[in-house]
Protein backbone atom coordinates (compact mmCIF):
# COMPACT_ATOMS: atom_id res chain seq x y z
CA UNK A 1 0.00 0.00 0.00
CA UNK A 2 1.34 3.44 -0.88
CA UNK A 3 1.99 5.48 2.21
CA UNK A 4 1.13 9.16 2.00
CA UNK A 5 4.16 11.42 2.04
CA UNK A 6 4.70 13.88 4.86
CA UNK A 7 3.78 16.66 2.48
CA UNK A 8 0.49 14.95 1.62
CA UNK A 9 -0.24 14.44 5.30
CA UNK A 10 0.28 18.14 6.00
CA UNK A 11 -2.10 18.99 3.17
CA UNK A 12 -4.65 16.62 4.66
CA UNK A 13 -4.17 18.09 8.15
CA UNK A 14 -4.76 21.55 6.70
CA UNK A 15 -7.96 20.34 5.05
CA UNK A 16 -9.48 19.01 8.26
CA UNK A 17 -9.36 16.36 10.97
CA UNK A 18 -8.12 12.83 10.46
CA UNK A 19 -4.56 12.78 9.20
CA UNK A 20 -2.82 14.29 12.18
CA UNK A 21 -2.19 11.10 14.14
CA UNK A 22 -0.14 9.58 11.33
CA UNK A 23 2.03 12.68 11.04
CA UNK A 24 2.47 12.75 14.82
CA UNK A 25 3.55 9.11 14.98
CA UNK A 26 6.11 9.67 12.27
CA UNK A 27 7.68 12.70 13.85
CA UNK A 28 7.14 12.68 17.61
CA UNK A 29 10.52 11.08 18.21
CA UNK A 30 12.22 13.69 16.03
CA UNK A 31 10.45 16.54 17.85
CA UNK A 32 11.23 15.08 21.27
CA UNK A 33 14.83 14.88 20.12
CA UNK A 34 14.74 18.57 19.25
CA UNK A 35 13.32 19.23 22.70
CA UNK A 36 15.96 17.35 24.67
CA UNK A 37 18.69 19.12 22.72
CA UNK A 38 17.29 22.49 23.76
CA UNK A 39 15.85 22.06 27.24
CA UNK A 40 17.31 20.43 30.31
CA UNK A 41 14.18 19.34 32.17
CA UNK A 42 11.36 16.96 31.19
CA UNK A 43 8.64 19.56 31.81
CA UNK A 44 10.04 21.95 29.24
CA UNK A 45 10.64 19.11 26.80
CA UNK A 46 7.03 17.93 27.16
CA UNK A 47 5.72 21.49 26.77
CA UNK A 48 7.92 21.93 23.71
CA UNK A 49 6.61 18.75 22.06
CA UNK A 50 2.99 19.65 22.84
CA UNK A 51 3.42 23.18 21.54
CA UNK A 52 5.14 22.10 18.34
CA UNK A 53 2.33 19.72 17.44
CA UNK A 54 -0.34 22.24 18.35
CA UNK A 55 1.44 24.56 15.95
CA UNK A 56 1.36 21.84 13.33
CA UNK A 57 -2.42 21.56 13.75
CA UNK A 58 -2.86 25.30 13.56
CA UNK A 59 -0.30 26.11 10.88
CA UNK A 60 -0.40 23.20 8.45
CA UNK A 61 -2.31 25.39 6.00
CA UNK A 62 0.77 27.60 5.81
CA UNK A 63 2.97 24.79 4.56
CA UNK A 64 3.89 25.22 0.92
CA UNK A 65 5.56 22.17 -0.65
CA UNK A 66 7.08 24.41 -3.29
CA UNK A 67 9.22 26.00 -0.60
CA UNK A 68 10.64 22.90 0.99
CA UNK A 69 9.88 19.55 2.45
CA UNK A 70 7.61 18.85 5.39
CA UNK A 71 10.43 17.82 7.69
CA UNK A 72 12.24 21.07 7.05
CA UNK A 73 9.01 22.94 7.76
CA UNK A 74 8.61 20.98 11.00
CA UNK A 75 12.12 21.96 12.06
CA UNK A 76 11.17 25.55 11.33
CA UNK A 77 8.14 25.22 13.60
CA UNK A 78 10.38 23.68 16.26
CA UNK A 79 12.94 26.46 16.15
CA UNK A 80 10.16 29.06 16.35
CA UNK A 81 8.57 27.35 19.34
CA UNK A 82 11.94 26.99 21.06
CA UNK A 83 12.70 30.66 20.45
CA UNK A 84 9.31 31.62 21.89
CA UNK A 85 9.89 29.41 24.91
CA UNK A 86 13.34 30.87 25.41
CA UNK A 87 11.76 34.27 25.49
CA UNK A 88 8.84 33.04 27.61
CA UNK A 89 6.52 34.71 25.20
CA UNK A 90 2.85 34.30 24.69
CA UNK A 91 2.79 31.44 22.22
CA UNK A 92 3.95 28.84 24.71
CA UNK A 93 1.70 30.28 27.38
CA UNK A 94 -1.30 30.19 25.08
CA UNK A 95 -0.54 26.62 24.12
CA UNK A 96 -0.36 25.62 27.76
CA UNK A 97 -3.86 26.91 28.23
CA UNK A 98 -5.12 24.41 25.67
CA UNK A 99 -2.85 21.51 26.48
CA UNK A 100 -0.04 21.23 28.95
CA UNK A 101 2.66 18.82 27.94
CA UNK A 102 4.12 18.68 31.43
CA UNK A 103 0.77 17.65 32.89
CA UNK A 104 1.01 14.45 30.85
CA UNK A 105 4.29 13.32 32.37
CA UNK A 106 4.33 10.36 34.74
CA UNK A 107 7.29 9.04 36.77
CA UNK A 108 8.37 6.67 34.00
CA UNK A 109 8.39 9.55 31.54
CA UNK A 110 10.64 11.59 33.81
CA UNK A 111 13.21 8.80 33.89
CA UNK A 112 12.99 8.18 30.15
CA UNK A 113 13.11 11.83 29.11
CA UNK A 114 15.89 12.63 31.57
CA UNK A 115 17.88 9.81 30.03
CA UNK A 116 17.50 11.42 26.63
CA UNK A 117 18.29 14.83 28.10
CA UNK A 118 21.51 13.44 29.57
CA UNK A 119 22.40 11.84 26.25
CA UNK A 120 21.94 15.17 24.50
CA UNK A 121 23.86 17.19 27.08
CA UNK A 122 26.71 18.05 24.78
CA UNK A 123 24.44 19.30 22.01
CA UNK A 124 22.32 21.22 24.48
CA UNK A 125 25.41 22.97 25.79
CA UNK A 126 26.10 23.93 22.21
CA UNK A 127 22.62 25.44 22.04
CA UNK A 128 23.22 27.36 25.25
CA UNK A 129 26.48 28.70 23.95
CA UNK A 130 24.72 30.02 20.86
CA UNK A 131 22.17 32.10 22.75
CA UNK A 132 24.05 35.33 22.24
CA UNK A 133 24.35 35.01 18.48
CA UNK A 134 22.02 37.02 16.23
CA UNK A 135 18.74 35.07 15.99
CA UNK A 136 19.00 34.03 12.34
CA UNK A 137 22.59 32.88 12.80
CA UNK A 138 21.69 30.99 15.96
CA UNK A 139 18.77 29.21 14.29
CA UNK A 140 20.89 28.20 11.33
CA UNK A 141 23.70 26.91 13.50
CA UNK A 142 21.25 25.05 15.74
CA UNK A 143 19.68 23.28 12.80
CA UNK A 144 23.05 22.20 11.39
CA UNK A 145 25.23 21.62 14.46
CA UNK A 146 22.53 20.49 16.91
CA UNK A 147 19.75 18.91 14.85
CA UNK A 148 21.99 17.47 12.19
CA UNK A 149 20.31 18.95 9.14
CA UNK A 150 22.38 19.52 6.04
CA UNK A 151 23.11 23.11 5.10
CA UNK A 152 20.67 22.79 2.21
CA UNK A 153 17.89 21.50 4.49
CA UNK A 154 18.55 24.23 7.04
CA UNK A 155 18.44 26.78 4.24
CA UNK A 156 14.97 25.50 3.31
CA UNK A 157 13.82 25.83 6.91
CA UNK A 158 14.93 29.43 7.13
CA UNK A 159 13.98 30.24 3.54
CA UNK A 160 17.53 31.11 2.55
CA UNK A 161 19.33 30.17 -0.60
CA UNK A 162 21.91 27.43 -0.02
CA UNK A 163 24.66 29.87 -0.89
CA UNK A 164 23.40 32.45 1.58
CA UNK A 165 23.07 29.75 4.21
CA UNK A 166 26.67 28.62 3.70
CA UNK A 167 27.92 32.18 4.02
CA UNK A 168 25.81 32.81 7.09
CA UNK A 169 26.85 29.51 8.64
CA UNK A 170 30.51 30.28 8.16
CA UNK A 171 30.02 33.68 9.72
CA UNK A 172 28.07 32.21 12.65
CA UNK A 173 30.76 29.64 13.32
CA UNK A 174 33.42 32.33 13.27
CA UNK A 175 31.48 34.53 15.65
CA UNK A 176 30.86 31.71 18.02
CA UNK A 177 34.47 30.58 17.83
CA UNK A 178 35.68 34.05 18.72
CA UNK A 179 33.17 34.30 21.54
CA UNK A 180 34.12 30.96 23.00
CA UNK A 181 37.86 30.91 22.54
CA UNK A 182 38.62 32.21 26.01
CA UNK A 183 35.95 30.27 27.84
CA UNK A 184 36.08 26.91 29.58
CA UNK A 185 33.56 24.20 30.38
CA UNK A 186 30.42 23.94 28.27
CA UNK A 187 31.56 26.68 25.94
CA UNK A 188 34.72 24.80 25.07
CA UNK A 189 32.77 21.64 24.36
CA UNK A 190 30.37 23.64 22.20
CA UNK A 191 33.29 24.96 20.23
CA UNK A 192 34.32 21.39 19.60
CA UNK A 193 30.86 20.56 18.28
CA UNK A 194 30.65 23.46 15.85
CA UNK A 195 34.16 22.71 14.59
CA UNK A 196 33.00 19.18 13.89
CA UNK A 197 29.93 20.46 12.05
CA UNK B 1 12.83 11.84 5.09
CA UNK B 2 9.86 9.80 6.29
CA UNK B 3 10.50 8.43 9.75
CA UNK B 4 10.25 4.80 10.70
CA UNK B 5 6.83 4.60 12.34
CA UNK B 6 7.02 3.95 16.06
CA UNK B 7 4.16 3.54 18.48
CA UNK B 8 4.32 6.50 20.87
CA UNK B 9 4.52 5.61 24.53
CA UNK B 10 4.38 7.46 27.82
CA UNK B 11 3.56 11.13 27.65
CA UNK B 12 3.90 11.10 23.86
CA UNK B 13 1.02 8.59 23.68
CA UNK B 14 -1.10 10.63 26.09
CA UNK B 15 -0.30 13.77 24.17
CA UNK B 16 -1.38 12.08 20.96
CA UNK B 17 -4.78 11.26 22.46
CA UNK B 18 -5.22 14.83 23.64
CA UNK B 19 -4.20 16.21 20.25
CA UNK B 20 -6.49 13.79 18.42
CA UNK B 21 -9.38 15.24 20.40
CA UNK B 22 -8.37 18.75 19.45
CA UNK B 23 -7.92 17.64 15.86
CA UNK B 24 -11.32 15.97 15.74
CA UNK B 25 -13.00 19.10 17.06
CA UNK B 26 -11.53 21.23 14.24
CA UNK B 27 -13.85 22.11 11.40
CA UNK B 28 -12.76 21.19 7.91
CA UNK B 29 -11.31 24.37 6.47
CA UNK B 30 -11.82 25.10 2.80
CA UNK B 31 -8.61 26.50 1.37
CA UNK B 32 -8.70 30.16 0.39
CA UNK B 33 -8.63 30.44 -3.38
CA UNK B 34 -5.46 31.42 -5.09
CA UNK B 35 -4.44 30.44 -8.61
CA UNK B 36 -1.16 28.92 -7.49
CA UNK B 37 -2.87 26.97 -4.76
CA UNK B 38 -5.52 25.81 -7.19
CA UNK B 39 -2.87 24.57 -9.61
CA UNK B 40 -1.11 22.70 -6.86
CA UNK B 41 -4.43 21.32 -5.69
CA UNK B 42 -5.16 19.97 -9.18
CA UNK B 43 -1.72 18.39 -9.32
CA UNK B 44 -2.09 16.86 -5.90
CA UNK B 45 -5.71 15.75 -6.27
CA UNK B 46 -4.76 12.29 -7.41
CA UNK B 47 -2.18 11.84 -4.70
CA UNK B 48 -4.62 13.19 -2.14
CA UNK B 49 -7.13 10.61 -3.27
CA UNK B 50 -4.48 7.96 -2.73
CA UNK B 51 -3.75 9.47 0.66
CA UNK B 52 -7.37 9.39 1.71
CA UNK B 53 -7.73 5.84 0.49
CA UNK B 54 -4.62 4.86 2.38
CA UNK B 55 -5.85 6.56 5.53
CA UNK B 56 -9.22 4.89 5.24
CA UNK B 57 -7.53 1.53 4.98
CA UNK B 58 -4.81 2.17 7.53
CA UNK B 59 -6.58 4.31 10.08
CA UNK B 60 -10.16 4.67 9.16
CA UNK B 61 -11.17 8.06 10.65
CA UNK B 62 -14.52 7.48 12.28
CA UNK B 63 -14.92 4.43 10.14
CA UNK B 64 -11.34 3.58 10.89
CA UNK B 65 -11.62 3.27 14.58
CA UNK B 66 -14.91 1.56 14.05
CA UNK B 67 -13.93 -0.92 11.41
CA UNK B 68 -10.46 -1.85 12.53
CA UNK B 69 -11.45 -2.95 15.98
CA UNK B 70 -8.20 -1.47 17.21
CA UNK B 71 -9.27 1.22 19.60
CA UNK B 72 -7.01 3.87 21.08
CA UNK B 73 -7.00 4.26 24.83
CA UNK B 74 -9.10 7.06 26.22
CA UNK B 75 -7.20 9.95 27.83
CA UNK B 76 -6.91 10.07 31.59
CA UNK B 77 -9.47 12.86 31.82
CA UNK B 78 -12.06 10.61 30.17
CA UNK B 79 -11.05 7.62 32.29
CA UNK B 80 -11.76 9.73 35.36
CA UNK B 81 -15.22 10.58 34.02
CA UNK B 82 -15.97 6.90 33.44
CA UNK B 83 -14.88 6.15 36.99
CA UNK B 84 -17.59 8.53 38.20
CA UNK B 85 -20.46 7.20 36.09
CA UNK B 86 -23.39 5.36 37.58
CA UNK B 87 -23.05 1.83 36.22
CA UNK B 88 -26.19 0.45 37.85
CA UNK B 89 -24.27 -1.29 40.60
CA UNK B 90 -21.58 -2.67 38.31
CA UNK B 91 -17.94 -1.59 38.45
CA UNK B 92 -16.50 0.37 35.53
CA UNK B 93 -13.06 -0.65 34.28
CA UNK B 94 -12.19 2.95 33.50
CA UNK B 95 -8.54 2.14 32.85
CA UNK B 96 -9.67 0.09 29.83
CA UNK B 97 -11.71 2.92 28.32
CA UNK B 98 -11.17 3.40 24.60
CA UNK B 99 -12.06 5.86 21.87
CA UNK B 100 -14.56 4.28 19.49
CA UNK B 101 -15.38 6.99 16.97
CA UNK B 102 -16.91 10.39 16.39
CA UNK B 103 -20.63 11.12 16.33
CA UNK B 104 -21.63 14.61 15.19
CA UNK B 105 -18.29 16.07 16.30
CA UNK B 106 -18.50 14.40 19.71
CA UNK B 107 -15.77 11.85 20.31
CA UNK B 108 -17.36 8.69 21.63
CA UNK B 109 -15.61 6.58 24.24
CA UNK B 110 -16.52 3.24 25.80
CA UNK B 111 -15.43 1.47 28.97
CA UNK B 112 -16.22 -2.11 29.98
CA UNK B 113 -18.22 -2.85 33.10
CA UNK B 114 -18.20 -5.96 35.25
CA UNK B 115 -20.46 -8.67 33.95
CA UNK B 116 -19.90 -7.93 30.28
CA UNK B 117 -21.62 -4.57 29.86
CA UNK B 118 -20.27 -1.21 28.93
CA UNK B 119 -20.58 2.52 29.47
CA UNK B 120 -20.40 5.23 26.82
CA UNK B 121 -19.25 8.80 27.12
CA UNK B 122 -19.45 11.53 24.51
CA UNK B 123 -16.82 14.24 24.65
CA UNK B 124 -17.46 17.92 24.31
CA UNK B 125 -17.77 19.46 20.87
CA UNK B 126 -17.84 23.11 19.86
CA UNK B 127 -21.25 24.51 18.92
CA UNK B 128 -22.90 21.20 19.59
CA UNK B 129 -25.25 19.55 21.97
CA UNK B 130 -24.89 18.17 25.44
CA UNK B 131 -22.13 15.89 26.48
CA UNK B 132 -22.72 12.99 28.79
CA UNK B 133 -22.36 9.35 29.54
CA UNK B 134 -24.48 6.35 30.32
CA UNK B 135 -24.09 2.68 31.09
CA UNK B 136 -26.23 -0.20 29.97
CA UNK B 137 -28.00 -1.95 32.80
CA UNK B 138 -27.34 -5.49 31.72
CA UNK B 139 -24.16 -7.37 31.08
CA UNK B 140 -23.44 -10.01 28.45
CA UNK B 141 -23.61 -13.75 29.04
CA UNK B 142 -20.79 -15.75 27.40
CA UNK B 143 -23.02 -16.53 24.42
CA UNK B 144 -24.23 -12.95 24.01
CA UNK B 145 -23.04 -9.86 22.23
CA UNK B 146 -24.78 -6.79 23.64
CA UNK B 147 -24.94 -3.90 21.24
CA UNK B 148 -26.59 -0.63 20.47
CA UNK B 149 -26.63 2.00 17.75
CA UNK B 150 -25.12 5.44 18.23
CA UNK B 151 -27.02 7.55 15.71
CA UNK B 152 -25.76 10.84 14.33
CA UNK B 153 -27.06 13.25 11.75
CA UNK B 154 -24.44 12.16 9.24
CA UNK B 155 -24.23 8.48 10.02
CA UNK B 156 -24.09 6.08 12.88
CA UNK B 157 -21.97 3.51 14.63
CA UNK B 158 -23.06 0.14 15.91
CA UNK B 159 -21.12 -0.60 19.05
CA UNK B 160 -21.16 -3.61 21.32
CA UNK B 161 -19.35 -6.09 23.49
CA UNK B 162 -19.11 -9.86 23.23
CA UNK B 163 -19.34 -11.85 26.43
CA UNK B 164 -16.77 -14.47 25.52
CA UNK B 165 -13.06 -14.06 25.00
CA UNK B 166 -13.24 -16.68 22.23
CA UNK B 167 -14.89 -14.23 19.84
CA UNK B 168 -12.62 -12.84 17.18
CA UNK B 169 -15.04 -11.45 14.64
CA UNK B 170 -18.62 -10.26 14.41
CA UNK B 171 -20.87 -9.98 11.43
CA UNK B 172 -23.74 -7.53 11.46
CA UNK B 173 -26.72 -7.79 9.15
CA UNK B 174 -29.06 -4.83 8.94
CA UNK B 175 -32.83 -5.21 8.50
CA UNK B 176 -34.52 -4.07 5.30
CA UNK B 177 -31.26 -3.16 3.54
CA UNK B 178 -29.91 -6.69 4.02
CA UNK B 179 -26.37 -5.34 4.12
CA UNK B 180 -23.82 -7.34 6.10
CA UNK B 181 -20.68 -5.85 7.64
CA UNK B 182 -17.89 -7.62 9.54
CA UNK B 183 -15.59 -6.27 12.21
CA UNK B 184 -12.86 -7.75 14.40
CA UNK B 185 -13.37 -8.06 18.13
CA UNK B 186 -10.92 -5.92 20.08
CA UNK B 187 -9.77 -5.91 23.71
CA UNK B 188 -12.55 -6.22 26.30
CA UNK B 189 -14.69 -7.87 23.61
CA UNK B 190 -15.54 -4.52 22.07
CA UNK B 191 -16.57 -4.22 18.46
CA UNK B 192 -17.85 -1.37 16.32
CA UNK B 193 -18.92 -0.90 12.74
CA UNK B 194 -19.68 2.21 10.78
CA UNK B 195 -23.25 1.71 9.62
CA UNK B 196 -23.51 1.97 5.84
CA UNK B 197 -25.65 4.91 4.70
CA UNK B 198 -28.34 2.74 3.16
CA UNK B 199 -28.65 0.68 6.32
CA UNK B 200 -28.69 3.80 8.48
CA UNK B 201 -31.61 5.11 6.45
CA UNK B 202 -33.36 1.79 6.91
CA UNK B 203 -33.29 2.37 10.68
CA UNK B 204 -35.22 5.60 10.20
CA UNK B 205 -38.68 6.56 9.11
CA UNK B 206 -39.56 9.60 7.07
CA UNK B 207 -42.21 11.90 8.46
CA UNK B 208 -43.68 14.29 5.90
CA UNK B 209 -43.81 17.93 7.02
CA UNK B 210 -47.14 18.84 8.61
CA UNK B 211 -47.18 22.43 9.84
CA UNK B 212 -50.63 21.93 11.34
CA UNK B 213 -49.25 19.32 13.72
CA UNK B 214 -46.05 21.27 14.28
CA UNK B 215 -44.04 18.59 12.48
CA UNK B 216 -41.74 20.62 10.29
CA UNK B 217 -38.00 20.57 9.84
CA UNK B 218 -35.76 23.63 9.64
CA UNK B 219 -35.62 23.49 5.86
CA UNK B 220 -39.27 22.56 5.48
CA UNK B 221 -38.41 19.12 4.18
CA UNK B 222 -39.32 15.71 5.57
CA UNK B 223 -38.19 14.71 9.04
CA UNK B 224 -36.02 11.63 9.45
CA UNK B 225 -36.69 9.90 12.72
CA UNK B 226 -34.42 7.19 14.11
CA UNK B 227 -36.46 4.20 15.21
CA UNK B 228 -35.18 2.57 18.38
CA UNK B 229 -37.38 -0.45 17.89
CA UNK B 230 -35.59 -1.27 14.65
CA UNK B 231 -32.28 -1.71 16.49
CA UNK B 232 -33.53 -5.05 17.82
CA UNK B 233 -34.04 -6.18 14.22
CA UNK B 234 -30.30 -5.97 13.57
CA UNK B 235 -28.63 -9.36 13.54
CA UNK B 236 -25.21 -9.67 15.21
CA UNK B 237 -23.26 -12.92 15.26
CA UNK B 238 -19.85 -13.48 16.84
CA UNK B 239 -17.40 -16.10 15.58
CA UNK B 240 -14.25 -17.64 17.02
CA UNK B 241 -11.01 -18.11 15.14
CA UNK B 242 -12.27 -21.30 13.50
CA UNK B 243 -15.38 -19.61 12.18
CA UNK B 244 -17.73 -21.23 14.68
CA UNK B 245 -20.55 -19.16 16.12
CA UNK B 246 -19.85 -18.31 19.76
CA UNK B 247 -22.40 -15.59 20.53
CA UNK B 248 -25.55 -13.93 19.23
CA UNK B 249 -26.49 -10.30 19.47
CA UNK B 250 -28.77 -8.79 22.08
CA UNK B 251 -29.90 -5.27 21.32
CA UNK B 252 -29.73 -2.63 24.03
CA UNK B 253 -31.47 0.17 22.23
CA UNK B 254 -32.06 2.75 24.96
CA UNK B 255 -28.65 4.33 25.11
CA UNK B 256 -29.48 8.01 25.04
CA UNK B 257 -26.72 9.71 26.97
CA UNK B 258 -27.82 11.67 29.97
CA UNK B 259 -26.11 14.92 30.92
CA UNK B 260 -23.29 14.17 33.30
CA UNK B 261 -22.18 16.07 36.31
CA UNK B 262 -18.63 14.93 35.66
CA UNK B 263 -16.16 17.65 34.73
CA UNK B 264 -15.75 18.24 31.02
CA UNK B 265 -12.35 17.15 29.79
Amino acid sequence: MTQPSDEELLAAIAAGPGAFAEFYRRHVSRVTGMGVRRFDNPEDVADFVATVFLEVLGSAHGFDPARGRAVAWLHGVGTNVAAAMYRQRSRAVQAEQRISGRALLDPDDYARVEERIDAAARLRQTCLAMRNLPEQDRRLLELVAVDGLTTREAAHVLMLTPVAARVRLSRARSRLRVALTHQDGPATRALHVIQEG
Amino acid sequence: MTEHLEVPKGFEARLLHALIEIDAARPAVPAAFSPARARRARRSRRSLAILIAALIVALGGTAVASASGLFASAPLSVQRIFAGLNAHGRSVDSADAVRIGVIDSHIAYAAPTSGGGFCLYFGTAPRSGPTGGSCIQRGAAPDEAVFSVLPGTDGGILFGRVGTALAQKVTVTFPRSGETVSAPVADSGFFAVKIPDRSMRSLMITIPPDPQKGAISKDGGPILSFQLDRVSEISVTAFDGQGDVVAHGVAVPDLNPSPTSSPAH
